[in-house]
């Protein structure tokens, strides 16, 4: 494992959660890696951890009641469990950017979309130990207005995001994610609050912009066929650990892993034949999940050593990893 | 089961609320006061001081083991007269929050399930008009037409508060009422009173709930000042805003007469405050 | 050949806004036949929404009628006959909103009951039957609905639609909010209650996959006017109208077996034009590729170019 080659390398990472109900052990030895200019897809259905996983890279959990307990992440090389506020700050600004899932809870509604972005623009500088002239922020905000395809940009930034189009605004905050002109972008369920075709256009954006910068990027989707279109890898999550990871054309071509094979048969087919029965039982109670391999209650291939212990990832051909010990093991 | 699920909700609102430490206080002082102010003759060092009582040989002494507030001008223990003075003060804030809220409470209801109809308009411009005017010109006209005594200044306070609560719950009321819940009980035919009650009523709750205890805190303030311009309680009774406005003439040579009066209301206030911090916290995340 | 259980003629719903009026509804006619599953489909502003909404009678139609087992329900709520209110009813889109957080589950199920006078022992059996229906435990009659997961909400949103028997009901998005294993489940469930129970659907969702396999019939809205009715396999197999096929060609799917019935990829173009400012003639003529003089000019006519196929087009109706 060569850990330099590795934009961000998270390794055995273990999150817990203290609410007033007790300790929910939400991460339960995540492992996840992306390497410098790839497109990662992670996919899994909602109270996965999903969302905790790429707020912990960034460090942006709410701690308390979140609990680091364990494991590793590594950005570039450097662990961001041991940095200093101080570099966890700078890392914000000019490695990793995020775009949230709601495009208007992320912008301010009282301040005008250029002055947002510009914010950005200028803040991003300064941390390079540049500063910035009003003129040429201007220019910049132009730009990449231009660049996520927003019509008429001079009139978009004077305009306050309540004027604006749900896919206008998840495009102000693409715009504001490549402005600091970062390695890794995380875009969080960037299109499940629009339509299906605005969706599309959103998502053939940030798979050209990725392109043409070189960004890395993780996309978090519930929508498998969302993720399909655009990203290199997926990763495939249930209930807190990886349970599958593959170069996305094997993924969907050959799922290996039960709860994946489990996800797409529940799919609704554009090709017709029903309605699929979906999967028997429940997402685990994370106050007190499963021993072992969590999917093991509702799994069909269950064994009792799957109840003892949680599977690694087994190497199954070029690049496809299973947690699951029909692959490997004892 | 119904109490099991009740314990447990108590436990956890308690949880909530327990969280800020501040809050802890709050409650404590706020049931101190409340303790005191029923068993204030217990807990007053001189209960007899409390009323019509003259010592001139001992009036106007300053703090001491004695008298831990001193003694105001006929000689009297403040501090036990201050104990008293809690009592009129809770019954202000009691008996102006009991009648105020549940006529504004309901015409905010109405007006905000009614939004944008002639009821709405005719509710909140009412509401409109007496919030206009300044609460203390209002509650000082009002005392002025009638006798100066401590019910009627409650009278003056209770008239002016009630609008506040009617556009608390418009604001709340025509919100909720779009939510899809009341939308299907409208869908299967329940009554507006069903609607207005059952549906929007118990969301709007812990609004109201919170208010009221922040409330507390105003009332009594208004009550007091009420009282020291002297349209309210009137001496001997041992009203807290009376006795800072009878120790005022001896500032700033007898100081304490005032002074501890005056800081007992910043007690109050501050108690029932930092509880209603409290109350809104614990009832927040529902 | 079914009976038809409602029938929506010219339906129109306009909103009067500060911006101006906005046609959320201009002018549509479909009917549905009973024991079928009517889906609607379209994206933001198209009306579909609206169109439930008016259906039930929680907007007055601004013009139009609605037809519903021969009678005139063209109005209000608040003005129709309670036996009516008995037999439609609602499935709302979010599930976390459609149940009141401060009531139990036993007292939101049994409204509908209590509204329509049955006696408070009655009314605790039938919530318990009602329950074991879809599936819940009985000690869930006490929980409050922020205790229980968005598919299960949902699930008691749809047994308090059953409560009284109804012969209609409406499902705006019941699954959009859930995960796909859930999903499968209610829509199953659904699917289980319509055969038993002999229930008429009219089903709202954008999405397209799950239509496929839920509807009868489908619709499609763009803007407050129909595009396209069809039967389902040839509403996926042919579809005509410009905007079903840049719909249907921006679905995500995941087989390759989808890929192939996909329509061939028209680029989706440009977003979707405000209510208020709707384009003159073809609504969708700004964003569509087959766009003429005439589509800028005059508003098509629906016309039936198949049995049970209409379409809104003039490229097709020529």
């Amino acid at each position: 494992m060569m850990m330099s080659e590795m934009l961000v390398d998270i390794r055995d990472l273990y999150v817990n959660f203290n609410i007033y109900e007790g300790v929910t052990r939400v991460l339960n030895g995540v492992n996840f890696r992306v390497a410098k200019g790839e497109k990662v897809g992670l996919i899994g259905e909602a109270g996965c951890g999903k969302t905790t996983t790429v707020k912990s890279i960034m460090k942006i959990l709410t701690i308390p009641p979140a609990e680091i307990v364990g494991g590793e992440i590594y950005l570039e090389g450097s662990d961001v469990l041991k940095m200093s506020e101080r570099d966890l700050q700078m890392m914000r600004r000019r490695t990793v950017s995020m775009i949230f899932q709601d495009p208007t809870a992320a912008l301010n509604p009282v301040f005008k979309v250029g002055n947002q972005i510009g914010d950005i623009i200028k803040y991003n500088q300064l941390s390079l130990g540049r500063k910035i002239s009003k003129e040429d922020i201007h220019e910049k905000t132009v730009q990449v207005l231009k660049e996520v395809q927003m019509p008429d940009p001079e009139r978009i930034m004077n305009s306050y995001p309540i004027q604006l189009s749900g896919g206008m605004r998840q495009r102000i905050c693409i715009a504001m994610a490549l402005v600091s002109a970062t390695n890794l972008l995380i875009a969080d369920e960037p299109g499940t609050n629009l339509d299906v075709t605005i969706q599309d256009q959103v998502l053939r954006l940030l798979g050209d912009l990725v392109e043409d910068h070189g960004t890395s990027i993780i996309l978090i989707s519930h929508a498998l066929g969302a993720v399909k279109g655009l990203v290199d890898r997926v990763y495939v999550m249930y209930a807190g650990s990886m349970v599958e990871a593959a170069n996305t054309e094997d993924l969907f071509n050959d799922p290996l892993h039960p709860y994946t094979r489990a996800l797409f048969d529940a799919v609704p087919k554009l090709t017709g034949g029903g309605i699929p029965m979906g999967i028997s039982g429940r997402i685990p109670n994370y106050l007190s999940p499963p021993t072992g391999c969590r999917f093991n209650p509702r799994c069909p291939h269950a064994k009792p050593e799957c109840r003892e212990k949680s599977p690694p990832f087994y190497q199954v051909g070029d690049g496809h990893e299973v947690a699951c010990y029909i692959y490997g093991g004892s | 089961m119904n109490t099991e699920l009740l314990k447990e909700r108590w436990r956890r609102n308690w949880y909530k609320f327990s969280r800020n430490p501040l809050s802890i206080l709050g409650l404590a002082v706020v049931l101190s006061i409340i303790v005191i102010a029923i068993f204030a003759a217990f807990f007053a060092p001189y209960p007899e001081h409390a009323f019509v009582f003259v010592d001139f040989k001992n009036a106007k002494s300053p703090p001491s083991w004695q008298h831990l507030c001193g003694t105001d001008m006929a000689g009297r223990d403040i501090l036990s007269r201050i104990f008293f003075g809690f009592r009129y003060s809770l019954v202000m804030a009691v008996s102006v929050l009991s009648v105020a809220t549940p006529p504004g409470v309901l015409l905010g209801l109405i007006a905000g399930y009614m939004r944008d109809t002639w009821v709405d308009t005719a509710i909140m411009r009412v509401a409109d008009v007496f919030l206009s005017v300044p609460s203390m010109v209002l509650a000082l006209a009002v005392c002025s037409m009638l006798e100066p005594t401590l019910y009627n200044a409650m009278l003056a306070v209770t008239v002016m508060w009630w609008p506040w609560y009617t556009r608390l719950v418009y604001g709340a009321a025509s919100s909720i009422k779009n939510e899809y819940f009341v939308q299907a009980a409208e869908v299967t035919g329940a009554s507006t009173f069903h609607i207005l009650f059952g549906e929007i009523f118990p969301n709007c709750l812990s609004t109201i709930f919170t208010k009221m205890t922040l409330d507390v805190g105003w009332v009594i303030l208004i009550g007091s000042t009420l009282s020291f311009v002297g349209l309210g309680a009137q001496p001997p009774t041992p009203d807290l805003g009376t006795m800072v406005s009878d120790g005022s003439k001896y500032i700033p040579a007898q100081w304490w007469i005032s002074l501890f009066p005056a800081l007992f209301i910043v007690v109050i206030i501050l108690g029932f405050n930092l509880l209603g911090d409290g109350v809104r916290d614990m009832l927040a995340g529902d | 050949m079914s009976k038809e259980i409602l029938v929506v003629k010219d339906l129109k719903k306009y909103f009067a806004t500060d911006e101006g009026t906005v046609r959320a509804v201009d002018g549509i006619s479909f009917t549905i036949n009973e024991g079928e599953t009517f889906g609607l489909v379209g994206e933001s502003g198209s009306g579909k929404s609206t169109t439930a909404y008016t259906l039930m009678g929680i907007y007055t139609p601004t013009a139009g009628e609605i037809t519903y087992k021969g009678m005139d329900i063209s109005t209000g709520v608040k003005k129709r006959p309670l036996s009516l209110k008995k037999d439609m009813q609602m499935v709302f889109q979010d599930p976390g909103s459609s149940l009141n957080p401060k009531r139990s589950i036993e007292q939101i199920i049994e409204l509908p009951l209590r509204v329509h006078g049955i006696a408070k022992d009655e009314r605790r059996k039938r919530v318990i039957e009602l329950l074991r229906m879809v599936e819940l435990p009985e000690d869930y009659l006490d929980r409050q609905p922020t205790k229980i997961g968005g598919g299960e909400k949902q699930m008691v949103a749809i047994a308090r639609a059953l409560a009284t028997n109804p012969t209609f009901i409406t499902l705006d998005e019941p699954t959009s909010a859930l995960d796909v294993s859930m999903q499968a489940k209610i829509i199953n469930k659904l699917i289980e209650f319509q055969n038993e129970l002999d229930l008429s659907y009219l089903f709202i969702t954008h999405n397209l996959s799950l239509m496929r396999n839920v509807a009868t019939r489908v619709g499609i809205m763009y803007l407050g006017k129909l595009c396209e009715v069809a039967p389902t396999s040839e509403f996926f197999s042919k579809p005509l109208h410009p905007y079903t096929k840049m719909l249907l060609s921006s679905i995500p799917v995941i087989t390759s077996e989808e890929e192939d019935v996909k329509p061939d990829k028209a680029i989706s173009r440009g977003e979707i034009p405000s209510p208020v400012n709707v384009p003159s003639g073809c609504y969708f003529h700004p964003r569509c590729n087959e766009c003429t003089e005439r589509c800028m000019r005059d508003d098509p006519p629906m016309v039936e170019v198949e049995p049970g196929h209409f379409v809104k087009c003039h490229a097709l109706s020529e």
